[in-house]
């Protein structure tokens, strides 16, 4: 990123440089002024492709232990944890975060942001099939599934990237929360999409 | 503990259910990417209780009739199974000499520090399931693929021989029947491992995402643990590179005995040593 938005200010530096030098060549005075080739323009940078998905679906699976066999059904200990909703809602929106950098960066010719993460295989491979600089995507919808005992404690998110022309491109990565709403990556299967998941197969 | 704790979560195991996990060369088929590991061997303590429903009294307060360990290499490469016979007549702490499953009466962490003042060994979590609380997990589960010996029965469920995939009832069976079977309790014993690397076997060969989150779910819903829901997802994930061909089990030696009118199992001398030898790296002889 560091490097495209140097590229595109210099870009930016260079074409500010040339109609200040118009004025300059005007004060110059030439009898016969040779008419110069036209010069190409330069081509204008190509804008930051930034990735924005579509948080599609939000599918909540209860890890309470209600109804386990733990306890006698009713007892005071059988307990379902109502969902802390805001809590899902703040993870949900860290891993969509997370995902729209991880997405950009890899279509801006970067790692996607995994080097540091630490998962097993070669990070240059971990996403290199889902998007590039040479084949941006148009949409990206992400469904998820969170396993929540009250506050969510893993995120399973389907990514689908979808571009003109070609089918869609699916992946599966798994977080987990970390405190203070923010989320770790622990899993990812990037060749992989999900069926869309229920509270009953999650 | 707090440095396996941190990274933790596996799974396997769990009532059954679970092993959750994926191994290496599943990562490599299925193409999941996952956390390796911390580096530190992971010690779980796998408990079964014979209270809690349809029983009167509370789960985590009766006998720890299943009593198994589980140690996973820092790699996540290799582990084994450690089953203690449920008599084995030891210091339990607080309670003097006693069966070792009577450690549950003063609740699971009770347990953690039995294992610790008996085989020298530090527990990272444990994992606590009660008979209805294993059955009821299994069958949504999806039940557990097993290769039964001999025929078994347990009050009005009978499981005939050879192989098949168990339902929640008949998983039971399989983990208490010692009436039925060659070995008594040392068998039953066995047959409770046996049902954890099967379910972990069934998860690595089939691989997918469903299959991975079905178990851990069921984990999750049907076991009291000190470990919390991310770090049992994140141990789900690193198990996924444990190849099941390297996953051993071992049945603690020791001989029948009586300790006053009670019927008891004395541990070998080398009871111990075994125990300390798979805690190491998660291999035995290595």
């Amino acid at each position: 990123v560091a490097a495209l938005l140097t590229a595109v200010l210099a870009a930016g530096c260079a074409a500010d440089a040339a109609p200040a030098a118009g004025p300059a060549q005007a004060a110059t005075t030439s009898p016969e002024p040779t008419p110069e080739p036209e010069a190409e323009p330069a081509p204008a940078p190509e804008p930051i492709a930034e990735v924005r998905g579509d948080v599609a679906d939000v599918v909540v699976a209860d890890l309470s232990i209600a109804n386990s066999g733990l306890f006698r059904d009713g007892d005071p200990l059988d307990v379902t944890v109502p969902a802390d909703d805001a809590a899902i809602d703040t993870h949900v929106r860290a891993v969509a975060d997370w995902l729209d950098a991880h997405l950009t960066d890899l279509q801006t010719g970067g790692d996607g942001l995994v080097t540091d993460v630490g998962l097993t295989g070669d990070p240059d491979e971990l996403s290199a099939g889902l998007t590039g600089p040479s084949r941006p995507v148009e949409t990206a919808r992400y469904a998820f599934t969170v396993g929540a005992r009250g506050s969510p404690e893993w995120l399973r998110v389907s990514v689908t990237l979808g571009r003109d022309g070609e089918g869609d491109t699916t992946a599966t990565f798994v977080f987990v929360p970390t405190g203070d709403g923010e989320v770790q990556l622990i899993a990812a299967d990037p060749g992989v999409g999900t069926t869309a998941p229920t509270e009953d197969a999650p | 503990v707090t440095g396996l704790r941190r990274t933790v979560a596996l799974a396997l195991t769990t009532c059954l259910l679970a092993a959750v996990t994926v191994t290496a060369a599943v990562a490599g088929s299925s193409g999941w990417r996952v956390a390796p590991g911390d580096g530190d061997t992971l010690a779980l303590l796998l408990l079964g209780s014979d209270e809690g429903p349809p029983r009167g009294g509370q789960v985590d307060g009766g006998n720890a009739d299943g009593f198994q360990l589980l140690f996973v290499s820092g790699d996540r490469q290799h582990a084994t199974f450690v089953s203690v016979p449920r008599d084995s007549f030891v210091q339990v702490p607080g309670l003097g000499r006693s069966r070792i499953n009577t450690c549950l009466y003063e609740g699971p962490e009770r347990c953690v520090d039995t294992v610790r003042a008996v085989f020298g060994v530090e527990v990272d979590g444990y994992l606590l399931t009660s008979m209805r609380g294993f059955t009821r997990g299994v069958s949504r589960a999806g039940g557990i693929e097993v290769d039964v010996p001999s025929a078994l029965r347990v009050g009005g469920t009978a499981v005939a021989p050879g192989r098949q995939v168990l339902d929640g009832p008949q998983a039971l069976v399989y983990a208490r029947d010692r009436k039925n079977r060659s070995g008594g309790d040392f068998g039953r014993s066995e047959a409770q491992a046996e049902l954890f690397a099967e379910a972990h076997r069934a998860i690595v060969a089939d691989g997918s995402a469903g299959a991975i989150f079905r178990a851990l779910t069921e984990l999750r819903r049907h076991t009291l643990t000190d470990l919390t829901g991310p770090q049992l997802a994140q141990l789900a994930f690193e198990a996924v590179q444990l190849p099941p061909e390297n996953v051993d089990r071992v049945l603690l030696p020791g001989q029948l005995g009586n300790a006053g009118a009670a019927s008891v199992v004395f541990l070998s001398p080398g009871a111990e040593a075994l125990v300390q030898d798979a805690a190491d790296d998660g291999r035995l002889g290595s």
